[in-house]
């Protein structure tokens, strides 16, 4: 079997082997201990409230069938909005300036690198329906804690700002609209005062063509009062939603689990893990290269001049190779043929690949 | 290389012939290699049929591996009492040797190894036995470095020992190791298994 010449390769270089084996696996434990014992997160779970009036929004996600709705969940809207926010280097840097480490993204030679880190150590999960956890894992407790605050702090500040720029644009576009209605009544209002002075004399018997223009011209007047009424009343009603989102400032969520300053090491098991993972797999990868390339190279007997090598030592016979013949037996069942022809058709041959000794297996 | 649908005892009958014609009498002959996969169960029962249609005399194929009885196997005579039996002193010879279908062959399975390992000390006057029933007889044994005391008490009995090599694969260091457990003052021929024949194209179509 084939695979005993790797067997006889792996046994050959057993020493070797062992010591990959030792190097890497001892140092992916060092480093998998020293991630956990170094690791420290932080978590706050938050209770998210929608603030509209739909229960469930629907986007569309980009699934193979886009006329079905994909439900989004309060919480899965907030980790989305919160893990976006994430992937941006403003908010990271708002959220790092607000802890311990903003001297250390200040001094950092390569400050993409440190915000990209600070990415990778941020989680934001949703746990369910409304409930969503946001961690952050760091080498100090003390770091963990502060840039979950933060980042909740931010969020809220920036949540909060957005909605109020979307209230001031609506405020300016009602104002610009307030005033061409002022205008429009106005000269609505001159175009009627101009008409009953012209006709001031005959204005309580008007005929009937110019009644129908004082009529319509009233009514001209009267709409324009109507909408500059309308909306003047958009404009205060904009004015007290602003008012409003000011005093209600983060109230579609609640933080139910505070973010605590967590005093053993906590949650770099997985990261110890992967890099336990990956140490392992690089020794089994190195072995398998080491056991595929020492059989591969090793010397061995390929002609009848190779003899030679191995001293005094008589080449009786070279047996040809059997190959795969149109009709005829496999290479790999010379073996099952040989014993069907010595023992007959009821010989209970054995399964080639279990077959040790077959001259093609 | 040669085309599996040829009559496959020719495949040895030139092992056979070398056999026969070599200048010192060969009437036992024990086939091994270095390790398991080398060919050598296969050799030795090609070896035994090209023998048996060789002349007239009968020819007794025994089954020493005991590591992996291939041949036992293949004639369904796993179970059965055999060369361990009879090396104890169990069983005599002809009532563990079965007929094969080929005419002129005759299989001795490798029997019960049991808790200890049968007496090889024996080999001798159990090789003279067979001789006076049999014409020649070919012995399978286990790969040499696997189990060496299995094989090397052998090769001090047989007339002649051949070690089968497979080509390309079994790597210098193997069998280098394997000619020093046999030792030097028997030294075994080669089989030189699964060797390249080439042969031109249009050769091969003309041959059909």
């Amino acid at each position: 079997m084939i695979v005993e010449r790797y067997l006889y390769t792996a046994m050959r270089y057993r020493w070797v082997i062992a010591a990959v084996l030792l190097i890497l696996a001892s140092s992916g434990s060092v480093s998998a201990y020293g991630e956990y014992v170094m690791t420290y997160e932080s978590a706050s779970t938050i209770w998210v409230e929608r603030t509209t009036q739909n229960i469930l929004t629907t986007v569309n996600l980009g699934t193979d069938q886009p006329q079905l709705p994909n439900f989004q969940t309060p919480a899965n809207e907030f980790a989305e909005v919160l893990g976006q926010l994430v992937q941006t280097q403003t908010f990271l840097r708002d959220v790092i300036a607000r802890t311990s480490s903003k001297d250390g993204l200040a001094s950092a030679s390569d400050q993409l690198a440190y915000l990209d880190d600070a990415r990778k150590r941020f989680r934001v999960q949703a746990l369910g329906m409304n409930l969503v956890k946001v961690s952050f894992r760091a080498r100090s407790p003390e770091l963990a804690f502060e840039m979950v605050s933060a980042a909740l702090a931010v969020r809220d500040e920036r949540t909060t700002e957005a909605q109020l720029n979307a209230q001031s644009v609506t405020s300016a576009f009602y104002q610009k609209e307030f005033e061409l209605a002022q205008a429009e009544a106005l000269r609505a209002g001159q175009q009627l005062d101009a008409f009953n002075k012209a006709h001031a004399a005959v204005l309580n018997n008007l005929n009937a063509a110019d009644d129908y223009t004082q009529r319509q011209l009233r009514l001209g007047s009267d709409l324009a009062q109507v909408r500059l009424n309308d909306l003047k009343t958009r404009i205060d009603r904009a004015g007290i939603s602003s008012a409003l989102l000011q005093l209600t400032r983060g109230a579609d969520i609640q933080v139910i689990d505070r973010p605590q300053v967590e005093p053993r090491p906590s949650g770099g098991l997985r990261q110890a893990a992967f890099l336990f993972g990956v140490a392992l797999s690089g020794a089994a990868m190195l072995i398998g290269l080491i056991v595929v390339l020492g059989t591969l190279l090793t010397a061995s007997v390929t002609s009848e001049a190779d003899i030679g090598r191995l001293g005094q030592v008589t080449l009786l016979v070279a047996i040809p190779q059997v190959g795969r013949g149109r009709g005829g037996a496999r290479a790999g069942g010379l073996l099952a043929t040989l014993a069907t022809v010595a023992f007959g058709s009821g010989a209970h041959t054995r399964p080639a690949d279990t077959t040790a000794a077959e001259v093609a297996s | 290389m040669i085309d599996a649908s040829w009559p496959t005892s020719a495949i040895f009958d030139g092992v056979a012939a070398r056999i026969h014609t070599s200048n010192t009498p060969t009437r036992s002959l024990a086939v091994m290699s270095s390790l398991h996969g080398e060919g050598a169960t296969t050799i030795a029962l090609g070896l035994a049929l090209s023998l048996t249609g060789y002349d007239s005399s009968a020819v007794l194929l025994i089954d020493a591996n005991w590591i992996r009885p291939v041949l036992s196997e293949n004639a369904d005579r796993l179970e059965a009492a055999g060369l361990a039996e009879c090396l104890r002193g169990e069983r005599s010879l002809s009532e563990t040797v079965v007929a094969a279908a080929r005419k002129g062959l005759s299989l001795l399975p490798a029997g019960d190894f049991g808790a200890e390992p049968p007496p090889l000390g024996r080999l001798s006057a159990f090789l003279a036995g067979a001789r006076a029933s049999f014409g020649k007889v070919v012995i399978d044994l286990p790969p040499v470095l696997v189990a060496p005391a299995l094989v090397v008490p052998w090769t001090k009995t047989v007339d002649q020992s051949y070690l089968v090599v497979r080509r390309g694969v079994t790597p210098v260091a193997v069998i280098r190791r394997a000619l020093a457990e046999i030792g030097s003052e028997r030294s075994p021929h080669l089989v030189l298994n699964r060797t390249r024949v080439e042969t031109a194209g249009w050769a091969s179509r003309r041959a059909g």
